[in-house]
């Protein structure tokens, strides 16, 4: 049996790994979209999902880490996470891209894109890429929306033909989301049509799904392009379908992810070392796949 | 009086061989017999461009260019400046393939040799969204293309559909405008895609894309005039439609509340018919001043 992450065949790449510098903009629901008292006295504040996660003194730890760059590095260092994949906002300060990329590829950026902005946010994406080819994928997230539209909807269409253009990846939130806001819109199946139109555009789904694994599953099958990584779920919980994937038929698609801060490390190691997934896999798991999905080779003398 | 410009006019003014071999399509023989059907007599067929060849269509493209006779026809029909456009034609219901795709690389070898006269105006397939913009993209940047032009009614396609919108992107982050058929086609296809009211949706989500309707948006005339009147970036072309003919309504608007924003064209017709018959119209001199050159030349960003 694989102990993880001593035994790890390859350097670890997590492609979603959140940094909370305080410099960085809040990405809140747009409050329109809440509907509900207790949603609406926690908004802006994450908190909207609390009532989802635990709140001990480990995981404030966590966050606390979570906020320095420093200490943010020196975490991956002793979680033995070789490249990590930071989600940043359009709007985040310059300073903070350029300490990023000044960590000679340790460190990839998958920016928040938000198809309401139209040409502002295509503008700013585009000059973004220019000045950081550490940005190695496009993030987008339905249901933070308002209103919410799903993903095959005109106004994504540009991002897309720009990712292909670019050669990024859209790395996409599927499955009922936390905070209370309409679900529908994060039905993966709205991705069939999009892989369908951009055969030469990356899709990579992320935070698991539910209750559509068994579309997701279908999808990556027959979708050459298409992954799924398995973010926001602590690994014992992992979709039967998705781990049976992971080892056999579907080996090239499905990418690893730990989801910190809000899962410990120790934790996801374990609970991964516990699954009965083939140990010729495993590489492909933990980095061949995302170095693919997110052409991570473009980070080799990747500095600005 | 302000030079004459013809907004709508296609790739074949330059090499009128381009033009033929799209009627041995069905669209085209059963234009033949509707619209069009006052091009053929005795079994031949002569094109706008001018190429006689046999009704049925059976004819190879030739994409040989004559600069000289196109800018003498210019001349001789008093325009100073016409586009060029690049159509590509989806056959929707009939073939399911392109049948016009004149190619971008023979407007790209007229443009040096027009003296600023000749406008390039690349086309797009909506199917085919990445080589589309990548060929747009050539065609501005590097051949000196200023507009782009879609026939999106032939690939069953609406103006607001998600499949045009990387296009207009594409032309805001470029800075040229677009141009797209709007009301009714002469040609059987799909035809509620025509319809003026589609294009709010595009001129809403790019409000700094110029967008010219073309072709008067006929029958939907009162549609077609409230985007014109409504929206700053909307511009609209008399394209296709001989002036004595035009709707009495849009006639009145042109003289007054869009006299900055209706655009003349010839869509192929005969050149100097058309410009005659806008002279002939019961408005302003000044408007037709604007009508027949300043216009467009505004809305190319020429002005």
């Amino acid at each position: 049996m694989t102990t993880l992450p001593g035994d790890a065949p390859v350097g670890i790449i997590d492609p979603f790994v959140v940094l909370n510098h305080p410099d960085l903009p809040e990405v809140p629901m747009p409050r329109e979209a809440l509907r509900d008292d207790e949603s609406l006295a926690a908004w802006p504040a994450s908190d909207i999902v609390g009532h989802l996660f635990k709140k001990d003194d480990a995981t404030r730890a966590r966050y606390d880490t979570s906020r320095d760059i420093d200490a943010f590095v020196a975490n991956l260092d002793a979680s033995s996470i070789a490249r990590a994949g930071v989600p940043l906002a359009p709007d985040t300060p310059d300073d903070v891209f350029d300490r990023l990329a000044a960590l000679d590829g340790r460190v990839f950026v998958t920016l928040r894109a938000n198809p309401h902005d139209g040409m502002r946010g295509i503008r700013r994406l585009d000059e973004l890429c220019d000045r950081y080819p550490m940005i190695r994928s496009i993030s987008l997230t339905p249901f933070q929306l308002h209103p919410t539209i799903p993903p095959n909807s005109k106004e994504y269409y540009p991002i897309y033909a720009k990712c292909v253009e670019r050669e990024l990846a859209v790395f996409v939130n599927v499955g009922f989301p936390g905070p209370r806001v309409p679900a529908w819109t994060q039905d993966p199946m709205h991705l069939d049509e999009v892989c369908w139109f951009f055969p030469d555009l990356t899709v990579v789904m992320r935070h698991g799904g539910l209750p559509w694994v068994d579309v997701c599953e279908q999808m990556l099958l027959r979708w050459p392009n298409l992954y799924y990584a398995t973010t926001a779920i602590a690994p014992r919980y992992y979709p039967e379908v998705i781990v049976r994937l992971a080892s056999k038929r579907g080996a090239d698609k499905v990418i690893f992810a730990g989801y910190w801060p809000l899962l410990p490390y120790e934790r996801v190691f374990t609970e991964l070392s516990a699954l009965d997934i083939a140990p010729e896999a495993l590489p492909k798991l933990l980095a061949g796949n995302a170095e693919r999905a997110f052409r991570l080779d473009v980070l080799d003398g990747a500095r600005p | 009086m302000t030079p004459v410009v013809d907004i709508m006019n296609y790739a074949p003014l330059v090499a009128p061989g381009l033009s033929g071999p799209e009627f041995q399509y069905d669209e085209f023989q059963i234009m033949v017999t509707t619209t069009f059907k006052g091009m053929v007599r005795d079994g031949r067929l002569t094109t706008m461009w001018g190429r006689e060849i046999p009704a049925d269509g059976k004819v190879d493209t030739d994409p040989t260019l004559d600069v000289p006779a196109a800018l003498a026809q210019l001349d001789a029909a008093g325009y100073e400046a016409t586009t060029l456009c690049c159509m590509k034609m989806w056959s929707h219901d009939r073939h399911h393939k392109l049948i016009v795709d004149w190619p971008e690389e023979v407007v790209a070898e007229a443009l040096p040799q027009g003296n600023g006269r000749l406008i390039g105006g690349a086309g797009y397939d909506p199917f085919h969204v990445s080589e589309s913009l990548a060929k747009v993209e050539t065609a501005v940047r590097e051949w000196g293309f200023e507009y782009v032009y879609v026939h999106p009614m032939t690939f069953g396609v609406a103006p607001n559909d998600r499949r045009m919108y990387p296009l207009y992107a594409k032309c805001v982050e470029l800075g040229v405008p677009v141009g797209f058929q709007v009301g009714h086609s002469a040609e059987v296809l799909p035809t509620e895609v025509g319809r003026p009211m589609l294009v709010d949706d595009v001129a809403r989500d790019f409000p700094t894309l110029k967008i010219n309707m073309s072709h008067t948006g006929w029958p939907w005339t009162g549609e077609f005039l409230s985007m014109l009147w409504r929206h700053p970036n909307v511009y609209g072309d008399i394209s296709a439609y001989f002036a004595s003919s035009l709707d009495p309504e849009l006639v009145q608007f042109m003289d007054r509340q869009l006299r900055h924003k209706i655009m003349f064209g010839s869509n192929g017709l005969d050149l100097t018919r058309v410009r005659e018959e806008v002279e002939d119209l019961p408005i302003k001199d000044t408007t037709k001043e604007r009508v027949l050159g300043l216009n467009a030349l505004e809305f190319l960003g020429r002005a």
